[in-house]
């Protein structure tokens, strides 16, 4: 079935040839972050990483929350964790949270956080553990796999507002440090 | 247990700002009456079939689904039809001073335009009153190249 219509280029917006208006968004938002996890932000701020455990199953939760999910029953106890842990997942990424492009890429990945239950993680990002950056993809290969050592690189403290980018991000490093 | 919170400020908020744009392109029937604008000149659309007007322009009848081919200047001035005031922007910011945005139709015109109403006092009665636009002086083509409108007197 054919369309009728007036297809559109992309010189046709440059060259002026037809009518448009542009219209820029501005969209507000303010996310009530809860109990638990307001606790854990207020803990980032003084360089602390904070988990919840269940004293059902025992499980030590991290992001905290106030019940736990397998057995539903409030958690009652916060938990000190360490700011080591271990790659559970990770990607090579070339875009920004916006799609844009980047010409180094940037790897997120979920870190299982030292003192929680297996597969108790963070989402956060991973650096080169000396020059910050990556060049490319077989350089973050090089340091990095499933399992690796990570460790957190705090903001300075007075930098710190109680947000996840307290820590700038997790660097690899030797096993038994 | 669950702790019982008392006091507010343990509880966090976290603010941000989501930022997207959109283009939008008039089309073929709408693009008349933009253009139109530049030269400081209403058009209508006029459908052959049944005769009726519409502003904006457009390229179908409504009624009769009539492909319209003709287009004609309206010299008349446009009367308000609706209004409303305003205390907010756009993004919930409050204003200074209300502003009036009003619906506005041309006699024996389908259709018609939202725009600002300004030099006026809020105590005048608006309805059905005659307007006149203000054009801006470097006009593009679109419907910010009316300033505003004002009471004919």
């Amino acid at each position: 079935m054919e369309f009728k219509g007036t297809p559109l280029k992309d010189r046709d917006i440059k060259e002026k040839k037809v009518f448009y208006v542009d219209w820029h968004v501005k969209a507000h938002y303010a996310w009530d972050c809860g109990i638990a996890l307001s606790y854990f932000f207020e803990g980032l701020k003084n360089g602390k990483i904070y988990g919840r455990r269940c004293p059902k199953c025992k499980r030590v939760m991290v992001p905290p929350r106030m019940f736990c999910e397998l057995c539903f029953h409030p958690t009652d106890k916060w938990i000190l964790l360490k700011d080591t842990g271990r790659v559970n997942t990770f990607s090579v990424s070339y875009l920004n949270w916006d799609a844009s492009r980047r010409e180094k890429p940037q790897v997120p990945a979920v870190i299982e956080i030292d003192g929680a239950s297996e597969g108790m993680g963070i989402l956060h990002l991973i650096a080169h553990p000396e020059k910050i950056e990556w060049e490319n993809l077989e350089e973050v290969l090089k340091y990095i796999k499933v399992g690796t050592k990570v460790k957190a690189v705090w903001k300075d403290e007075k930098e710190r507002e109680g947000k996840i980018t307290d820590i700038k991000y997790f660097i690899p490093i030797k096993e038994g440090k | 247990m669950i702790e019982k919170i008392d006091k507010f400020d343990k509880i966090k908020i976290l603010k941000g700002e989501k930022v997207g744009w959109h283009r939008y392109t008039y089309g073929n029937g709408e693009e008349i009456f933009f253009k139109n604008l530049i030269d400081k000149k209403f058009f209508a659309s006029k459908c052959k079939n049944c005769g009726k007007l519409f502003i904006p322009t457009r390229i179908y009848c409504e009624d009769c689904f009539e492909e319209i081919n003709e287009f004609v200047e309206i010299k008349e001035l446009p009367y308000i039809y609706s209004y409303t005031l305003l205390f907010k922007d756009l993004e919930d910011n409050d204003l200074k001073e209300p502003e009036i945005a009003i619906f506005l139709k041309w006699e024996n015109v389908e259709g018609g335009i939202i725009h600002r109403l300004k030099e006026i006092d809020l105590d005048e009665i608006l309805i059905g009153k005659k307007v006149e636009p203000v054009f801006k002086e470097k006009r593009e083509g679109n419907i910010n190249d009316i300033l505003y409108f004002k009471i004919k007197k």
